[in-house]
């Protein structure tokens, strides 16, 4: 098994932080069932988890070579597949308005098709902005908002 | 002292009477020891015993009454004593107590008469104190006042010019006052006006940009970020 599993098959579950942060929980869950639960691995997934993401997970387990009646090793890919998802690299960034799921899909792919990385968003709302963002990662930051061209002016008049 | 005496009196009648007693006793006793034995060694002579013996106890009773008479007499004689002492003595109480108060009140008039005296002085000389300071006030502040009329009327001319000088300088002050106040007052105003300006401007562009022009705007800023180096990925 692979130390830095390929989690791009997650891409449409990972947008955001807190949607991260979710995903986490829940394969905590499901790692803890593992072992208690009277089923096989493939019917737990079927059943605790979206078809979707059952489906993912089964695959991404096929292409490590996991088998899903071998539980110890299935259980130490989920641990695996929680500490990525930690990992993973988070952009902080304020807009002027609520997002709507469009706008974050256009903002994490444009990451993805530029890096071709899986980026987490951190999102904070501040109107003020009027429109554009306030983004900071790893320490580097700038404002890229309509105020700040506003007050620019202002400062240039 | 005199209820001392009385004590040892009634003390000494008392062991009389208890000796007396005794003795009658004694004397009884004696008697009828010898009459058992004249009875017994000479019957005739014990008939003629029995007549002297009645007799003489008829005497012993006679003077054994006599005797408790006399005591209970002695006793009430005592008693009247004793309750005529008590009398005097409160008689005498009664003087001495009487004599007393007159020393007080005498004592306490003539406190009185001291004290009352006393006040008088110090009032007298309080007075004397306040007329003496009083005085020295008055003369100071006259002093003073004939110093002060004496410069008023030396520096008379002066005063006047130093007057002018004064009204003129407050006067200069007072326009430069309102000069600085009218400046601050449009700075303000202008600042006020900007913020205003600038809000309704804010406003309007928030409320009237479209969403694909925000998505555009979001999507340039992170061109632009990249283009700064913000993301090392």
């Amino acid at each position: 098994m692979n130390e830095e599993i390929n989690l791009n098959p997650l891409f449409p579950y990972l947008k955001t932080r807190k949607d991260a942060n979710e995903l986490i929980l829940l394969f905590e869950d499901l790692s803890g069932k593992l072992f208690k639960e009277d089923l096989t691995a493939e019917n737990l997934f079927k059943e605790k988890l979206p078809y979707d993401l059952s489906s993912i997970l089964q695959k991404m387990s096929a292409e490590e070579n996991i088998s899903l009646l071998d539980k110890t090793t299935l259980q130490k890919f989920l641990t695996q597949i929680q500490e990525n998802i930690t990992s993973l690299p988070t952009v902080h960034i304020i807009l002027a308005l609520d997002p709507t799921y469009e706008m974050i899909e256009e903002i994490t792919n444009w990451f993805y098709d530029t890096y071709k990385k899986l980026v987490l968003l951190d999102i904070t709302i501040d109107k003020d902005l009027i429109a554009g963002t306030v983004l900071s990662f790893n320490g580097r930051a700038n404002e890229y908002s309509l105020r700040n061209q506003i007050n620019q002016m202002h400062t240039s008049d | 002292m005199i209820i001392e005496f009385s004590l040892i009196q009634n003390f000494l009648l008392a062991l009389a009477i208890v000796s007396l007693v005794t003795i009658v006793g004694f004397v009884i006793h004696a008697m009828f020891k010898k009459h058992k034995q004249i009875i017994v060694e000479e019957p005739d002579l014990a008939t003629g015993y029995k007549k002297i013996l009645k007799t003489a106890n008829r005497h012993a009773k006679n003077i054994l009454s006599q005797t408790t008479i006399e005591a209970a007499n002695i006793l009430a004689g005592s008693k009247i004593t004793n309750e005529k002492i008590e009398e005097n003595l409160d008689h005498v109480l009664q003087g001495v107590a009487a004599d007393d108060i007159h020393s007080l009140k005498i004592t306490t008039a003539q406190f009185e008469k001291e004290y009352q005296e006393i006040l008088q002085n110090i009032q007298e000389q309080m007075h004397q104190t306040t007329q003496e300071a009083l005085q020295g006030t008055q003369a100071k502040y006259n002093e003073q006042m004939n110093k002060f009329t004496n410069d008023l009327l030396k520096n008379g001319l002066s005063t006047q010019t130093e007057v002018e000088n004064k009204k003129a300088e407050l006067l200069s002050k007072a326009e430069s006052d309102i000069e600085e106040y009218k400046k601050n007052k449009i700075a303000t105003i202008e600042e006020e006006s900007k913020k205003i300006i600038d809000k309704v401007y804010k406003d309007v562009l928030r409320t009237s940009i479209p969403q694909n022009v925000h998505k555009e705007l979001i999507l340039k800023s992170l061109e632009q970020a990249k283009k700064d180096g913000i993301f090392k990925l």
